[in-house]
């Protein structure tokens, strides 16, 4: 509103101003003294510019409000907050020092360690000196070259097996001095003994593999770290079914040589039914010519 | 040019007095610039209230802020010395990468292991038992249809009623059967043996690349092949037994059988004794 006015005022002003003006410019002198009075009586009458109906009171209601606001809200919201932050900081404290004392203490880690470094020292040389013991005894030429390759836990020489093989215990029987079922039975049987030999050297390379594994999983127990433990611990169950496996390996194969053996008792068996029936037969032919 | 500068300065002489009244006029009734609406007497109200505000917020605020600060400047401490301890003490990159290292070199073991299980190891050199021990090798399940066949051309089949007893041909032929079985339950457990080592690698394979959080995760894979591994051992054992338990029984038919040839030649010599 006051700025309305205050714009009229100042149009009707203007206005009057060149009106004037116009009159100058034509009658000069008389008009002066005209318009210098005239220009003093509306400087006089114009209104003076107000103050603003601003007062102390609402200022000092609002501010009081506003510190108010500030004491009693912010302050304790601020008073809350400070509260969750302490209890946030006790539970960090809490959750620190149960990692460092009770989770993951220096001291037991450690000694970890240093158990690991110390079975180390106690065990492996003594279990790898009693696992080597030799226990080689045959006496004669070819009975400790088959033994000294049976027992020399590799598998690139089944070859030098084979050959030993037959060098101790003889070769299949020529056709003229065996029967064929004695032949098939001589030969079966030989079979069965050098496979499970033969399977036998693997499942001693298989084991001296395994034996180095189970050493590199032990050293590196020297150095691991509480969170790279579970490394080594699955990599040790997995290893532990790959052991699994070759122990059934080498159970099939014991399976196979003494099914071979039951088998071949079984085949004496039926031989023995078969002769027994011929051998009636031909008493029985021997008596009625008789 | 200059004439006509001359000929303006001339125009504001000739019109110096209505120049004149026109600035005086102008002079009066240009608005003079307007005072703030506000008082002296306002504006120091307004600026004590500005610093009772400004001492309210030093005071309750900035306090508070301050506290929260140091208690978060606290908090921080703790969480850099936990994250340091997992850093460099739980799970150090360098323990990681070493870790994964010596999975590596596990595998490496049982790659070789896997090697020497699949080396050959037939030797039959007639064509039954060369037929029979293939079979026997193969460590294949589809091939088990084949071993009673093979196995019949090199042990024999069971023998006709003439020529041996009842109770003969039940122990042979239950003889029979059990070796049968238990080759064919080989084969069947050197399958199983392969297909194990074949997940042990791809689990080993995996925990090569397993972040710290989940090695344990494919520990637990490896736990329960382990669990069910232990249980084909004990399989393979248990056929393994039965064929003792075979053994043992056909070794107690033959005293049996002894005994009852024993008494009827017994029998028979007394007989023939009579005759006499």
């Amino acid at each position: 509103m006051d700025a309305l006015r205050a714009d009229g005022a100042t149009a009707i002003r203007a206005m009057f101003a060149g009106l004037m003006a116009v009159v100058c410019l034509t009658r000069v002198r008389r008009i002066v003294a005209l318009v210098v009075a005239s220009t003093v009586l509306i400087a006089v009458v114009t209104p003076q510019p107000v103050f603003a109906q601003i007062e102390a009171g609402p200022i000092l209601a609002a501010v009081a409000s506003v510190l108010s606001t500030i004491n009693n809200v912010i302050r304790g919201l601020f008073s809350v907050a400070n509260n969750v932050l302490n209890q946030i900081n006790a539970g960090m404290q809490a959750f620190r020092n149960l990692m460092n004392i009770v989770v993951y203490p220096q001291a037991l880690i450690a000694s970890a360690r240093g158990m690991v470094s110390s079975m180390i020292a106690t065990f492996r040389g003594l279990l790898s000196s009693i696992f080597n013991i030799r226990v080689a005894s045959a006496q004669l030429p070819a009975p400790s070259a088959l033994e000294g390759v049976i027992r020399n836990r590799n598998v690139g020489d089944f070859g030098a097996l084979s050959q030993t093989y037959v060098q101790t215990y003889g070769q299949l029987p020529p056709a003229a001095n065996a029967s064929p079922m004695e032949r098939d039975l001589i030969d079966a049987d030989d079979a069965a003994a050098q496979a499970l030999l033969k399977t036998l050297k693997a499942a001693d390379a298989a084991s001296d593999q395994t034996i180095a594994a189970s050493m590199l999983l032990e050293d590196e127990g020297q150095q691991v770290a509480p969170g790279t433990a579970d490394y080594l611990v699955a990599a040790g169950i997995i290893a532990s079914v790959e052991n699994q496996a070759v122990m059934q390996k080498m159970i099939a194969a014991q399976m196979r040589q003494e099914a071979a053996r039951l088998a071949h008792q079984n085949m004496i068996r039926k031989r023995n039914a078969t002769f027994g029936n011929q051998l009636r037969n031909s008493l029985s032919d021997f008596m009625q010519r008789r | 040019m200059l004439g006509v500068f001359h000929q303006i300065l001339g125009w504001f002489w000739e019109h110096r007095k209505v120049l004149v009244a026109l600035v005086l006029i102008l002079a009066l009734v240009t608005p003079r610039p307007a005072p703030a609406q506000f008082g002296v007497g306002i504006v120091a109200i307004i600026v004590a209230a500005l610093n009772a505000i400004n001492q309210a917020l030093t005071a309750v605020i900035g306090g508070a802020l301050q506290i929260m600060n140091q208690t978060l400047g606290t908090i921080n401490g703790i969480v850099s010395a936990v994250q340091n301890l997992f850093q460099n003490v739980v799970y150090p990159p360098a323990a990681i990468n070493r870790a994964r290292g010596l999975v590596g070199s596990v595998m490496g073991f049982y790659n070789q292991i896997r090697a020497i299980a699949q080396t050959p190891v037939n030797s039959a050199t007639l064509a039954n038992p060369r037929q029979l021990e293939q079979t026997a090798l193969s460590r294949n399940p589809a091939m088990i249809g084949n071993l009673g066949a093979q196995f019949q051309a090199v042990y024999q089949p069971l023998p006709p009623a003439t020529d041996a007893s009842p109770p003969a041909r039940n122990v042979i032929d239950m003889s029979d059967a059990a070796a049968q079985a238990a080759m064919k339950r080989a084969i069947a457990i050197d399958a199983i043996a392969d297909q194990e080592l074949k997940a042990a690698d791809q689990m080993l394979t995996e925990l090569q690349l397993a972040a710290p959080g989940t090695a344990s995760m494919i520990g637990a894979q490896g736990s329960a092949w382990l669990v069910r591994s232990h249980a084909y051992t004990q399989a393979a054992l248990a056929d393994s037994m039965r064929l003792r338990a075979i053994d043992l029984a056909n070794t107690g038919a033959d005293m049996k059988f002894n005994a009852g040839y024993a008494a009827g030649t017994r029998q028979n010599a007394g007989t023939m004794m009579q005759q006499r």
